[in-house]
């Protein structure tokens, strides 16, 4: 039996090599060109290794400061969002559920609008954004604890309601915006984008992210079983009520800090976790892993088309799509290979 | 080992269960019959635990159903529900092994003995080659013996089969009776609910007949099989003919 485990290790490791590799060539580009030794050296000598200074000041300013934070954010985004596309996609046994099912993405936009129409600072927007994600999907689990019938479908249900009603909520701000500076400002944040990445809004979204991803990853293994459904899991001794609500938690709080930094990124939650599945099968103790790396890879190609394919950047939302429906389209309409 | 004393349940208003009283002895393979809505299913998930709310007492090795924690229940009853095609694909072996779920703890994922469990329960069951076969791809039959192995694996004591012959050919009928009666014999007790007659009366030790949620007759089919029972579980005439290979039950003709 050990055997049938290796493909899955030399698939991860080629993964986190690529991801290695996408990272140092991300900071090489850019209007203003970074050798890769260069970068390499400003690196190490970042982390605090004694490294002889042969760059110039501009240089490092440019690496450290503008683009670090941005790879950086960019490949937690893109591993937050297929991972927890990928937990949602077993907890309700549906391929095609993605991490804003329960309208955490529509709370964070709404959340994100109202603090930029009452002119709130860049750090404001993202603490509404995340404060009204979690709020929705909160709204949303307790709407489905009082709705008889099964769990599953009144959380769904619940959610699309939810996400219908701020989403009106956000087209009504869009309306009263003022049209010359804010509703610009809004169209913008609703369309996604990491250009504005500072270290602060890393540090923001790092430590819910890790604390989720960290939940999910170790509960992997009992993932599989909710994919059997609720008494199936109940028999092998699961309490998948339980362990589904564990995972709403986790995958909101990691999807919540995404969007709340990011705006909205779409099509990720979905398209990785598929391409994932094709790689190393739907067992949680590879898919997860896989997910994650191949998140933050994709994220992280798309960030690097979206901030130097034209002069002017094109938001990344728009970039996924334009990127992931197709992608998408090609993955369900190809034949099954025989396995 | 089971004590179903004055058992009843409904969902909502409608009454599924009442009254029931039996009791089922360690060992052997007990048969539930019933028609449609007899109660079957229902009284399966009064002993698995989702069901809390039922009247009267449900004892297992003399504790309370109610009283047992998940994972203490799967360790001693396991389930085999008829097959679903899941919503994703596993292959066969990860299918027997997540019966070792509730040997280890919350975080932790199947090592080494447990692998070797669930290699044992396909082994066992004569299906170690369909270990890496994708599950979706499996016939009905290896389905419900994958399914089988998966409850070995949980090493419980008690297995509940709801109605294992649903949709397999004849053989696979054969082969997934004669597996259960083995188990029976080997030291599990197994239930299972099921729609055969005929299968009653070739493999079960003793059945339990149900109606409208009522026990309508429990013992040996020897004893309780015949053509009045029949008329009142199913409302059709039947006929009990002695062969060589043991009685034979056949429905007869209806207008």
């Amino acid at each position: 039996m050990q055997q049938r485990h290796r493909p899955y290790g030399i698939i991860l490791s080629a993964l986190a090599a690529g991801l290695l590799l996408l990272f140092l060539v991300s900071c090489c580009l850019g209007r203003y060109p970074v050798p890769l030794d260069q970068i390499v050296r400003i690196l190490l000598s970042g982390l605090g290794g004694s490294v002889e200074k042969t760059w110039s000041n501009a240089m490092e300013a440019a690496v450290l400061r503008i683009r670090l934070p941005r790879i950086a954010l960019s490949c937690l985004v893109g591993c937050s969002l297929s991972t927890a596309g990928a937990a949602y996609q077993s907890a309700f046994q549906n391929p095609m559920a993605s991490s804003d099912l329960l309208g955490a993405s529509s709370g964070a936009a709404f959340g994100a609008a109202l603090a930029l129409l009452l002119g709130a600072k860049a750090g404001m927007v993202t603490a509404s954004a995340f404060a009204f994600s979690l709020l929705t999907v909160a709204l949303v689990t307790l709407v489905s604890v009082r709705a008889p019938g099964r769990r599953t479908v009144s959380l769904i249900l619940g959610g699309v309601m939810v996400s219908s009603l701020f989403s009106a909520g956000t087209s009504y701000i869009k309306l009263v915006a003022d049209p010359s500076n804010q509703l610009p400002e809004i169209t913008y944040w609703l369309m996604g984008s990491l250009s504005g990445t500072s270290a602060q809004s890393v540090r923001f979204a790092c430590v819910p992210m890790a604390l989720g991803l960290l939940l999910l990853l170790l509960l992997r293994w009992r993932l599989n079983l909710l994919t059997l459904g609720d008494d199936e899991a109940r028999a092998l001794g699961v309490h998948a009520g339980r362990l589904r609500l564990a995972v709403v938690l986790c995958s909101t709080l990691v999807t919540a800090a995404s969007v709340s930094v990011s705006g909205l990124i779409g099509w990720i939650g979905l398209v990785v976790p598929h391409l994932s599945r094709k790689l190393v099968g739907s067992d949680m103790r590879a898919l997860l892993p896989c997910s994650m790396l191949l998140g933050a890879l994709f994220l992280l190609l798309v960030d690097d088309v979206s901030r130097n394919l034209l002069p002017t950047e094109i938001p990344i939302g728009i970039l996924t799509a334009f990127i992931g429906a197709p992608f998408f389209l090609y993955l369900v309409t190809r034949k099954e290979a025989a396995e | 080992m089971i004590d179903v004393r004055n058992l009843s349940f409904s969902y909502g208003v409608s009454p599924v269960l009442c009254g029931l009283t039996f009791t089922v002895e360690e060992g052997g393979l007990t048969a539930l019959l019933g028609c449609n809505g007899a109660g079957k299913t229902t009284l399966f998930r009064c002993m698995l635990g989702m069901l809390p709310g039922y009247g009267g007492s449900l004892t297992l090795c003399g504790r309370e159903i109610r009283r047992y924690r998940a994972r203490e229940l799967a360790q001693r009853i396991a389930w085999i529900p008829q097959s679903q095609t899941p919503a994703f694909s596993y292959p066969a072996f990860d299918m027997v092994l997540m019966g070792t779920t509730g040997q280890t703890g919350l975080f932790a994922s199947p090592g080494r003995r447990q692998r070797e469990t669930a290699m044992e329960a396909m082994e066992r069951l004569g299906i170690a080659h369909l270990a890496g076969r994708s599950f979706l791809h499996l016939s009905g039959g290896e389905r419900q013996l994958v399914l089988i192995a998966r409850a070995l694996a949980q090493q419980a004591r008690v297995l509940l089969m709801d109605e294992p012959c649903a949709s397999l050919d004849f053989g696979n009928q054969s082969r997934v009776m004669a597996q259960a009666r083995e188990l029976a014999h080997s030291g599990y007790t197994v239930i299972m609910s099921t729609h055969h007659p005929q299968h009653v009366l070739s493999y079960a030790d003793r059945v339990i007949a149900l109606s409208g949620g009522r026990l309508l007759k429990s013992g040996t089919p020897d004893e309780v099989m015949d053509e009045a029972l029949m008329r009142t579980l199913y409302g059709i005439e039947t006929a009990f003919v002695d062969s060589p290979v043991g009685r034979i039950v056949v429905a007869g003709r209806t207008a």
